[in-house]
């Protein structure tokens, strides 16, 4: 499902025009994106979290010359789903 | 890193302030969103949302397991995971950096190389610089240009490699200066070649063809043959030994070109061993090699000689009669003691059982039938190939017991080598004691009941 798609589904929701939820949609994520920028973590009510997790660095041996890279350590973000959400869609 | 949390309250605020609405739109926006986004993974298991990522539903497949505890098997049933996959832009601005892997040979060098020089201050770098000079004054012997700065820049395990070639070829510059002289001998081989043997001929031979050739026509032609005719035949031989001279001088030249070829690696020599070494052994191999041969040649001749005159001896004399007259007659003599005792103890076995049997024949007799005698296992008609034995076989598991099963059936069978297909035969039951020939009475018994019977189908 494509972005416009959720946006007439949350605009049949919400009684609120597909422009309005555009425009709060991009300004959701835009909040969003800088909180995580500023090494915030963020909290969705009855969706789960989104998280930036730090990795370590590690040695990769290739299998085939048997060259050793290192991979640089990094951060990635992470979606940590509730329970109620997780349960829910276990079984469909 | 997430030591501040962004709360859904203050979500809720920062986006009423943004977007200009009001808190209880952005509220139900909210609201709505999370719901729709759980309802979307739901109907299509994959919701993209521009400017933030993509959520997924990965299906995980059921897996077999074993319960801790009790160590049963168990089947973990399948279900489905949420993946979250950030978009690319949002990825590389918090992963932050962009650092490409490296290989690590990499790395560590550049730390070997900075390290290096700091550890080990004076000692490593005077090493250095000896190792270096004495690679510059080798390669100014060798007559090639030296390359000093990058030796100096390289780190310790390579200079190693070059110190080791060093060590060897110094004696090798040393020993050419000795051994020079006694390759100055044979030089003297060179003018053999050339003085005697190649020379000579050449010489000897164009002359001789050349004069012959003018005086062979002349003075055979015009004696014998006065005929007409011979002007051609001499003209046709003239030119036939012409080209054989010709072509056969080159050939004697070429190898007086060739010698000072040999000559020239001679004096090329005493810069590089092995050239010498090759020429060394050259003169001392074949000499070694030809004593060698000639010493199994003949040592081969010696075996075969020896090999010839044995087996002739084996022939024509007869050595084998020769050699038992000498040594073995004892193991014969054993074979002979040994079967001699067989002999006595086996008649002594006939003597002794011909005796009882003459006499028990004749008193045989027959014994009166009685069903209450045995208890029944099983009546069974005679089949066309069965006889007493096997049927004594199959339920007693020996052939020898049928006797009794004659003795069972004494009313119905009266001979037991010949009873008729389909008499219903009563198999007694045998108890242990009978069964078992180790007890003495029970043996007897057995014999007894088989001599009847034996007699019973001798009438």
């Amino acid at each position: 499902m494509l972005t416009k798609d959720l946006i007439g589904l949350i605009a049949n929701a919400t009684g609120l025009t597909k422009k309005q939820v555009e425009e709060l949609l991009n300004t959701y994520n835009a909040i969003l994106r800088d909180n995580l920028m500023s090494g915030k973590s963020i909290q969705l009510q009855g969706l789960g979290s989104l998280e930036i997790k730090e990795r370590n660095e590690r040695i990769i041996v290739h299998p085939k010359t048997g060259e050793r890279t290192l991979v640089p350590s990094k951060n990635q973000l992470v979606f940590r789903p509730v329970n109620n959400m997780k349960d829910e869609l276990k079984k469909l | 890193m997430a030591e501040d949390k962004l709360s859904w309250s203050e979500l809720r605020h920062a986006l009423a302030q943004r977007a200009n609405v009001s808190e209880k739109v952005a509220n139900t926006f909210l609201n709505a969103m999370n719901a729709q986004l759980v309802e979307a993974l739901k109907q299509d298991k994959q919701v993209k949302i521009n400017g933030l990522g993509t959520f997924r539903l990965q299906a995980v497949a059921p897996r077999k397991s074993v319960n801790v505890t009790t160590g049963e098997a168990i089947i973990i049933e399948g279900y489905n995971k949420i993946a979250f996959a950030p978009e690319a832009s949002i990825k590389e601005m918090i992963e932050g950096r962009n650092v490409k892997a490296q290989p690590l040979s990499a790395l560590t060098q550049t730390n070997a190389e900075t390290e290096a020089p700091v550890s080990d201050g004076i000692d490593p770098l005077k090493k250095l610089n000896e190792q270096a000079n004495e690679i510059i004054d080798i390669l100014a012997d060798l007559g090639q240009a030296p390359n000093e700065e990058k030796k100096k820049e390289e780190p310790k395990k390579e200079e190693i490699k070059p110190a080791e070639p060093v060590v060897p070829e110094t004696p090798k510059y040393e020993a050419p200066t000795y051994e020079a002289p006694k390759y100055e001998a044979p030089a003297y081989e060179t003018p053999k070649y050339e003085a005697p043997a190649y020379e000579t001929p050449k010489v000897e031979e164009p002359k001789v063809e050349i004069t012959s050739t003018p005086v062979a026509p002349s003075t055979p032609s015009t004696p014998s043959y006065q005929v007409p005719t011979p002007p051609p035949a001499p003209t046709y031989q003239a030119p036939a030994p012409t080209p054989t001279p010709s072509y056969q001088a080159p050939t004697y030249q070429a190898p007086t070109y060739q010698a000072p070829t040999y000559q020239a690696p001679t004096y090329q020599a005493p810069k590089v061993e092995p050239a010498k070494k090759a020429e060394e052994p050259k003169t001392e191999e074949p000499k070694q090699e030809s004593h060698f041969w000639r010493n199994l040649f003949i040592w081969l001749l010696i075996l075969l000689l020896l090999g010839g005159a044995g087996y002739y001896c084996y022939t024509h004399y007869d050595l084998r009669n020769w050699i038992e007259t000498k040594f073995p007659k004892k193991q014969p003599v054993k074979a002979e003691t040994m079967w001699p005792e067989v002999e006595r103890d086996i008649a002594n076995d006939t003597i002794e059982l011909s005796p009882e049997t003459p006499e028990k024949e004749p008193e045989v007799v027959q014994e009166p039938f009685d069903v209450r005698k045995y208890k029944y296992i099983k009546v069974e008609p005679m089949h066309r190939n069965s006889r007493l034995a096997w049927m004594s076989m199959r339920y007693y598991g020996s052939k020898a017991y049928w006797p009794y099963i004659y003795d069972a059936n004494r009313d119905r069978i009266t001979n037991p080598n010949d009873v008729e297909v389909g008499t219903p035969i009563r198999v007694p039951k045998l108890s242990r004691q009978q069964r078992d020939t180790t007890i003495e009475s029970s043996r007897l018994r057995l014999q007894e009941l088989r001599r009847q019977a034996e007699a019973a189908s001798k009438r």
